[in-house]
């Protein structure tokens, strides 16, 4: 995903493709394909769909209409444009920003709105970027709204309920699939990115825990242990549970930025002292999107 | 009273630093003795009125002794106990290697809302079993399994000499691989396996245990103390002027409440006087619980109290926080389960350190006690 992007994601339940209660499933469709579709339409009345925009989507009737618990990510949208979008829906919405020459500035027109924002792609996000965008969500007096993942992190940070970037990033194995526009299945847009996939999204979920993906993800934080691998030790682990050297996408580097990052919100957190673990979190749920 | 039995001496473990090994094996428990265990204890429990009595399951391995055994333990405490079998808990310490699915159902009847105590090393090479099985990957499978049924677990720690200078790593290795689960830090006991070992002392000494001691509550304190670390909160929670419930080590009281009972019924002060083979009280299946706590042994035990306050102890600032520590450290250290800890310098350090950060303690008496011998609540 990154700007100008030409598809779109529609979050489903995951009970729709075999997962447990309470699960998330990702579909990535191109966007002619969705404005085409008539399938919203057809959906179970009453069932929680999420529907992420490119910026310059058409804001479909289907969409605006469909009678079921919807709500909008734009995915980032020009700040003046953010409000068309999202109030169709009410409240439901919120702003997912892509890393880009303009994320930062988006993320504080977000701000400024009062939109609950979304780093997406978060691998993507250049060091110094993640670390000014941590540092307005910190810092900024009049800031309202929640930007994630800091806020789950920063509730977790301060002892207000456990979560860490798997579950902030909606990535957990068992829990949340990610079908890409190609039709293949796989954890979230970054193991689509590296092309490591369950499978075909037809094979189901009997097919995808059968992968080496799957098996290899289901069994990595116990082999961190096991081979008492630095993630183990590593004082930022609780809010990262080694997202960063998940298996075949090691990114060091980004590792070393988020230990830092981390470092700094466990600093704030303590230095807020407990006024922050009483604070609730505007998102409803602890990792903000209900997938914990 | 928290009663430590051990069904059997065997174990399938190969740990360099057991202290229970003591070379010799013997028959493990056998169902038909256990109404004579608990009929021995339903007497000493109908008149302790608000007492409750806790039986720790320990070893050897108690695993090895299987479900059905355990069933039968049940079985036999509610007909010995009857109406105060309310008072009764159980709990175990265990290395889990023999945990399996069809474990779960026996440890929740079992444990009730107690918990599982076990035990690990993130240092590696330290704990191992027999016939090449991977102490640390069945450990880590019967701790999410565990964790998957909802089964609280809280790990001991033996801290050696190869854990020096680590102390902080090994406290986040436990609380990254389970925040809710406590640790209990314990000192390696130089005896058993760990007593003469081929490759050398493993053991610490005072100094270093103290310096262990003092990283850990920094790295603890740096963490925010988010997770339960034994001895640590319990002193500091004390120290505070919260109501704490000190170890064992710390009461100065603890034969007053705790016991030891071998495979074969014989009575001594608790698992590790077991483990040392000093100090008998008698034997279970041979004569009254109520001659066993009025032997000669026992009492000269209750009595080490006033002996070490009139004695070693008699100047020390820190004596209620400390009770003069273990027995047990006692003997290793001079050979008499009478005088204080050989650990009394690393206390010492510990103790001045918490004075830096938290001014003079304003202690309130213990609510209770906790045990070295499973993990803490």
């Amino acid at each position: 995903m990154s700007e100008g992007r030409a598809t779109a994601l529609v979050d489903l339940p995951g009970e729709w493709f075999g997962l447990p209660e309470g699960s998330r499933a990702v579909l990535e469709m191109a966007e002619t394909e969705l404005a085409a579709a008539d399938w919203l339409s057809s959906l179970e009345v009453g069932r929680a769909v999420r529907v992420s925009l490119p910026e310059d989507a058409p804001w479909g009737p289907a969409l605006r209409e469909y009678p079921g618990d919807l709500s909008i990510r734009a995915l980032t949208g020009p700040p003046a444009a953010l409000p068309t979008a999202v109030l169709a829906r009410g409240e439901c919405a919120s702003a997912e920003i892509p890393p880009g020459q303009s994320a930062l500035e988006r993320l504080r027109a977000c701000g400024e709105a009062g939109v609950p924002a979304r780093l997406a792609d978060l691998d993507l996000w250049p060091g110094p970027d993640l670390a000014a965008a941590l540092d307005f969500y910190i810092t900024c007096p009049t800031l309202e709204s929640p930007v994630e993942p800091w806020h789950s992190l920063a509730q977790a940070v301060s002892g207000g309920w456990p979560c860490d970037l798997w579950h902030a990033e909606e990535a957990v194995v068992g829990r949340n699939i990610y079908i890409s526009v190609q039709g293949l299945a796989t954890l979230s847009a970054r193991f689509d990115r590296r092309e490591r996939w369950f499978g075909a999204g037809g094979e189901g979920l009997e097919g995808w825990r059968g992968s080496a993906l799957w098996r290899e993800l289901e069994g990595y934080r116990r082999a961190l242990f096991r081979t008492r691998a630095e993630c183990a030790f590593c004082a930022a682990f609780p809010w990262c549970g080694g997202f960063w050297v998940a298996p075949g996408l090691e990114d060091h580097e980004r590792c070393e930025v988020w230990r830092g990052l981390m470092a700094h919100l466990a600093k704030m957190a303590r230095e807020a002292g407990a006024s922050a673990t009483s604070s609730t979190n505007p998102m409803g749920t602890p990792c903000g999107r209900g997938t914990s | 009273m928290l009663v430590v039995v051990k069904p059997t001496n065997a174990c399938n473990g190969t740990c360099r630093y057991c202290s229970a090994d003591s070379g010799k094996t013997s028959s493990p428990m056998r169902v038909d003795q256990l109404p004579a265990l608990f009929g021995a204890f339903a007497e000493w429990l109908c008149a302790a009125r608000g007492d409750g009595l806790n039986f720790l399951w320990h070893g050897g391995e108690p695993m090895l002794m299987g479900p059905a055994f355990y069933w039968h333990v049940l079985e036999a405490q509610r007909e010995a106990f009857g109406a105060n079998a309310n008072r009764v808990t159980n709990s175990i310490q265990t290395n889990l290697s023999l945990l399996t699915p069809e474990w779960i159902p026996l440890l929740r009847e079992l444990l009730g809302r107690s918990r599982v105590g076990t035990s690990f090393d993130p240092v590696p090479g330290w704990r191992g079993l027999r016939d090449g099985v991977d102490y640390d990957e069945r450990w880590l499978e019967a701790t999410e399994l565990l964790r998957r049924s909802g089964i609280r677990y809280g790990v001991v720690y033996v801290v050696h000499r190869e854990s020096l200078g680590h102390a902080a790593r090994i406290y986040r290795y436990f609380r990254n691989w389970d925040p809710g689960a406590s640790t209990r830090f314990n000192p390696l006991y130089a005896q058993g396996r760990a007593a003469a070992p081929a490759d050398g002392a493993l053991g610490l000494t005072a100094d270093e245990y103290g310096e262990f001691l003092v990283e850990l509550l920094d790295a603890w304190r740096e963490d925010g103390c988010r997770a339960r670390v034994a001895p640590l909160a319990e002193w500091w929670e004390a120290w505070r002027g919260q109501r704490s419930r000190l170890c064992c080590d710390c009461s100065g009281r603890c034969s007053d409440s705790h016991l030891g009972v071998t495979p074969d019924g014989s009575v001594y002060g608790c698992g590790r006087c077991i483990d040392s083979g000093v100090g008998r009280f008698g034997n279970l299946f041979e004569e009254p619980l109520g001659s066993i706590l009025a032997s000669r042994a026992r009492s000269m035990m209750v009595g080490r109290a006033e002996g070490l306050l009139h004695g070693p102890c008699q100047d020390c600032e820190w004596w209620a926080l400390c009770g003069g520590g273990c027995p047990n450290d006692g003997l290793i250290a001079y050979g008499d389960l009478t005088r204080e800890t050989g650990f009394c310098a690393a206390r010492k350090r510990l103790f001045g350190r918490l004075r830096e950060l938290l001014g003079p303690p304003a202690l309130v008496a213990p609510s209770g006690e906790s045990s070295c011998e499973e993990a803490a609540e």
